[in-house]
């Protein structure tokens, strides 16, 4: 180990006092000096060369033609030179939303909202950072504590329908079906948005709640409101399923259809119902007719690759699962997975 | 390049890599990804050794049809070409990198 020591010693002597005895180290070294000189050169002349408006401008060039990675570098830089004004902190926050950083854009979402306590849209996206952030996590103060924000936001305007639809989302996330209604109420008193959708979803709390009779007499509202509200109709056929009532459901998947022949949604319940009451043929049909509007659609696809196996046709069978497997359903991939075991 | 102490120059690679790393993980910090400093630059390293590695031996290759098409003396002169193939590549490979990264 001294020996080693020493002889080390003696080469960082020899090194430093410029007497390198080796001439291929000799150049390696200059070489490795030169590589290493030319990339702090050219890091600093970039560095040097942008002023904090050519950087905004870019910065807002990236943003507007939606390219967000690139942006969000932007606007970091911006910051960087001491910018701190509130359409910079948003437009990074939204960049940073966009690619899924949730944590830092409520960091610049409530630099924001600090600056101009008076934009009700740095609270909406405050609002939406934190609800997406406590989807990943499924955290329930964080819910609450974008619920907080969204309420602030409705304060200033009362007249913006995406912070209603968000206060309901985050107060239906952990279970607070009465604030949620709340606030959709306080958007159909306020008689400036589409009255049909806000009782579409006051209808869907009671159906989480498992309150399926409720929830029939606001899908029904719905109708009463638009009676082109197809969905609606499909809603209230779920919960006649809900209900073990099958008849009334498949009368009402069949409204829908009667307002909106391609709408796909009540062929493939239909189907499903079919296929859940052995009725395997009716079920293929009705999935074949799904399928006439959408081939790609995986539930219909995995729904006649089910029936046709139940009816014996094993190849078409397999045909439509690995169709449903390729367009992403589970439950398909599970089937065909079982077959090859067997 | 250090062709008589080719741990050096391993070595030398390793830790332009750490800085490497360093600017990339600040590059892609925006969307949330997080490099641990010293297991992001181990992998770097390994990538950046074997497709330099494999670069080098396909001009060698290339090299070495070229001369026996145009019959030229290449004896004992396969291993240098190898190693000096292999650094430059690595250097040019980081320089690339480098500059992609802190780009404006």
């Amino acid at each position: 180990m001294r020996n080693l020591e020493k002889q080390y010693g003696k080469y960082v002597k020899k090194i430093l006092s410029g007497k390198i005895p080796d001439k291929n180290l000799k150049y390696s070294f200059i070489i490795t000096l030169c590589f290493i000189a030319t990339c702090v050169c050219a890091y600093f002349i970039r560095h040097l060369n942008y002023s904090r408006d050519y950087l905004l401008q870019k910065a807002n060039e990236y943003y507007s033609n939606e390219e967000h990675f690139y942006a969000a570098r932007y606007f970091a830089k911006v910051i960087k030179l001491n910018v701190s004004e509130t359409d910079v902190y948003k437009k990074y926050g939204i960049s940073l939303l966009k690619l899924g950083n949730y944590s830092q854009a409520v960091k610049y979402f409530k630099l924001a909202s600090s600056i101009d306590s008076y934009d009700e849209d740095s609270y909406y996206f405050l609002g939406d950072a934190l609800y997406r952030k406590a989807s990943e996590t499924d955290d329930k103060d964080t819910f609450l504590q974008a619920a907080e924000y969204i309420e602030k936001g409705i304060d200033l305007n009362p007249d913006s329908e995406k912070l209603y639809l968000l206060a309901g989302l985050c107060f239906r996330s952990v279970g607070l079906y009465e604030k949620a209604r709340d606030f959709y109420n306080k958007a159909l008193m306020s008689n400036k948005f589409n009255k049909s959708g806000f009782y579409n979803l006051i209808g869907n709390t009671f159906d989480e709640e498992g309150n399926y009779k409720e929830a029939i007499l606001y899908y029904e509202k719905a109708i009463l409101n638009d009676n082109s509200f197809v969905v609606a109709f499909c809603n209230i056929g779920d919960m006649f399923v809900k209900m073990n009532n099958y008849e009334s459901a498949v009368q009402n998947y069949q409204k829908a259809l009667e307002l909106d022949e391609n709408f796909i949604a009540p062929y493939i319940k239909i189907a499903s119902l079919y296929y859940d009451k052995n009725n395997f043929a009716e079920s293929s049909k009705e999935a074949l007719k799904a399928l006439k509007i959408n081939p790609e659609d995986n539930n219909a696809n995995y729904i006649l690759g089910m029936a046709y196996k139940q009816l014996g046709k094993e190849k078409e069978s397999l045909e439509y699962l690995k169709k449903a497997a390729f367009y992403g359903n589970d439950k398909a991939v599970k089937e065909i997975k079982r077959r090859n075991v067997l | 390049m250090f062709y008589n102490k080719k741990y050096l120059f391993f070595i030398i690679a390793y830790l332009m890599n750490l800085i490497l790393c360093f600017f990339v993980n600040t590059y892609f910090s925006f969307s949330g990804i997080n490099l641990n400093l010293i297991v992001g630059s181990a992998i770097i390293y390994g990538l950046i050794l074997i497709f330099c590695f494999v670069a080098a031996r396909i001009l060698l290759y290339s090299f070495k049809v070229f001369s026996r098409i145009f019959k030229l003396k290449t004896k004992n002169f396969a291993t240098k070409f190898l190693w000096t193939v292999f650094t430059v590549f690595i250097y040019l490979f980081i320089f690339i990198t480098f500059i992609k990264v802190t780009e404006y």
